[in-house]
């Protein structure tokens, strides 16, 4: 998957499951501003994210510290390289 | 308006939550569909025995522990007061091939002790599985009794079940049996309970084990009474058809199935998360939680028989059974014929006195969908009508029990077996299961907040099932209302 694949998966995925408008969807969105997702959100969030990238993120640190759209699609890129190169 | 808050269902879960809010000056309505309170607690009388249903035992009575904490802070303890099971054997674990007995004593310390003499080669592994469950039970408690609000909703889950945390320590299968035979006090497999909840419910139990003098009805009596004198409205046999909010999605009352509307500023749910789903209009809640809460796993159910005696059943006596043929039963529960799982055996009481016991009720676990129509092999007798089923399963339950057990052989009859079919008419639950939406391995629970502003959550789906778990669930519920500052002062002033 390139980066770009990566960064339009996570935005389809986001934007379906939490009724987004895809136009919002910019990297620099903020999550809680812009996108006015909340902390309760963060539950469901992660399992699109989980379900759309068959990995586990919920103990990471790293998901707990994201404020923009950008901050996850990094996270995510990071992640999936951080397991190809395990692999 | 009428009501401050407005509790749907008075279970365990929402008897707490009515009586804490009401504690605290709020006008409270606590709303149930069943013609009583309390319907799952609530024992049974029959031949003169009194059989309970939902509660007969629970760890964390000890003074100052959880449960103990609760019960005095909401005037419990002025109308009953709790029974010690055998400080010595509480918990009686037996199986035949091979033939072992072991009976599970009050404390770590003791525990610990009869665990290194049953299985002197397994010391490393002992004392890992004890360290690990205390440090989860102490942890735990800290936080409940804190009543800190989730400051990470991502926390609560987690991804060890049980099984893999034994199978890491040894390959002992006795011992890994007994370690995992209390699953059937939350009804999922060790393959995919989460080891914190494994932890949190046999942690208190290691404890100490307690019963209600007078059982489950008399706990029921004794939230009745404090309900009242705290000026709860009961509202029996009236079911919660639809919670109703304002155009902003604030919560502002409920439309009950009769029609009626109760106007609110604030509920707590204690129902099951998909019945709640009934509830909520469309739209207030995200797609994306409502699939959550759709696709939440269920616990196991079962089949309960209630035999009685003529002859007192000293074995009993405050001590209940753990039984299988052999220990794997205890790995896979719900799995293989119905009629050789592990078996659950407890007491009942003659009506007018607790003790000794003059009978039994013994579960068997099963999946939800056990006697439902084209429910898969092994299960229920297809052909057969539901009664007919019912008597032949009753008698092969009685039977494996007195193969298991010979004490009872030729001395018990059977009164009565209740199927997932009754509990899901008693309960109102959705599926019959024993213990609702299980805690699951890599699943996350919903928290008792809800993006609904008002609308909050308690019940077994929460922070685990059986009484303490469910209370856990009310009283964080209710810190949101309160204050999480405010409930604790309040209830550690309780001593
Ligand atoms: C056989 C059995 C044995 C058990 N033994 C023990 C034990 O020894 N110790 C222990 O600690 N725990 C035990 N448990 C578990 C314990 O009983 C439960 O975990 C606990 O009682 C659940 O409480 P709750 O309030 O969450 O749910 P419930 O008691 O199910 O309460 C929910 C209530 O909501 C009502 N309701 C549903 N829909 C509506 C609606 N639309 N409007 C209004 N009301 C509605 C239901 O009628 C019900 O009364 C046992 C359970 C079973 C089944």
């Amino acid at each position: 998957m390139t980066e770009q694949e990566i960064i339009d998966r996570i935005n389809s995925s986001l934007a379906e499951e939490f009724e987004l408008d895809p136009e919002a969807m910019r990297p620099e969105a903020g999550i809680y501003e812009e996108l006015e997702l909340d902390s309760l959100d963060m539950v469901d969030m992660v399992i699109v994210l989980e379900n759309a990238f068959g990995f586990k993120i919920r103990e990471e640190q790293a998901i707990r510290e994201i404020r923009t759209l950008g901050d996850i699609h990094r996270f995510v890129i990071e992640k999936k390289a951080a397991l190809a190169t395990a692999s | 308006m009428r009501y401050d808050y407005l509790v749907i269902g008075a279970g365990a879960s929402g008897m707490t939550s009515a009586l804490v809010l009401a504690k605290h000056g709020y006008r409270v309505a606590l709303v149930e569909k069943y013609p009583s309170i309390g319907p799952l607690l609530n024992s049974f009388i029959r031949g003169g025995l009194r059989f309970d249903t939902g509660f007969h035992y629970s760890g964390d009575f000890g003074k100052g522990q959880v449960l103990d904490r609760f019960f005095r802070y909401l005037g419990l303890f002025d109308s009953v007061s709790t029974v010690p099971y055998n400080a010595s054997g509480y918990d009686v674990f037996r199986c035949r091939k091979p033939e072992f007995e072991f009976r599970f004593p009050f404390g770590y310390a003791a525990l610990r002790e009869k665990l290194l003499a049953t299985f002197p080669g397994e010391r490393k592994a002992i004392d890992t599985y004890l360290q690990v469950v205390a440090k989860i039970k102490v942890d735990t408690d800290d936080s409940i009794l804190v009543f800190a609000p989730p400051r990470d909703y991502l926390q609560g889950y987690d991804s060890v079940s049980l099984k893999a945390f034994l199978d890491s320590l040894t390959g002992n299968s006795l011992l890994k049996a007994l370690l995992s035979s209390h699953c059937v006090l939350y009804g999922v497999a060790p393959e995919h309970v989460p080891l914190s909840l494994h932890a949190q419910v046999v942690g208190s139990y290691y404890l100490s084990a307690h019963g209600i003098a007078g059982g489950g009805e008399s706990l029921v009596a004794a939230f009745k009474r404090r309900l009242q004198e705290a000026g709860v409205e009961i509202l029996c046999g009236r079911g919660v058809r639809e919670i109703l909010a304002g155009p902003a999605g604030g919560l502002e009352g409920v439309r009950l199935e009769d029609g009626e509307v109760l106007e609110c500023r604030g509920c707590i749910s204690t129902v099951h998360p998909r019945t709640l789903l009934q509830l909520v209009p469309q739209g207030l809640f995200r797609s994306v939680y409502r699939k959550r809460l759709t696709g939440l796993k269920e616990s196991a159910s079962g089949l309960i028989l209630y035999a009685e005696s003529d002859t007192p059943l000293e074995l009993l006596n405050g001590a209940n059974l753990y039984l299988s043929e052999g220990p794997e039963a205890f790995f896979t529960p719900m799995e293989g014929p119905w009629w050789r799982r592990p078996l659950f055996v407890s007491a009942a009481r003659r009506v007018l006195s607790d003790n000794p016991p003059y009978g039994f009720f013994s579960i068997c676990l099963t999946a939800p969908e056990f006697c439902e129509e084209g429910s898969s092999g092994q299960s229920w007798h297809g052909s057969e009508n539901y009664r007919e089923a019912k008597e032949r399963a009753a008698r092969m339950l009685q039977d494996q029990i007195e193969k298991l057990c010979p004490e009872l052989r030729d001395r018990v009859i059977y009164r009565e077996l209740s199927t997932p079919q009754t509990l899901k008419r008693y309960t109102h639950s959705p599926s019959g299961s024993l213990y609702g939406v299980a805690h699951w391995v890599g699943q996350s629970n919903p928290s008792t907040i809800t993006r609904i502003p008002g609308l909050f959550l308690a019940g077994q789906a929460i922070a685990g099932p059986g009484l303490l778990g469910v209370m856990i669930s009310a009283f964080h519920a209710c810190a949101n209302v309160i204050g999480h500052e405010q409930l604790k002062k309040d209830v550690m002033r309780c001593n």
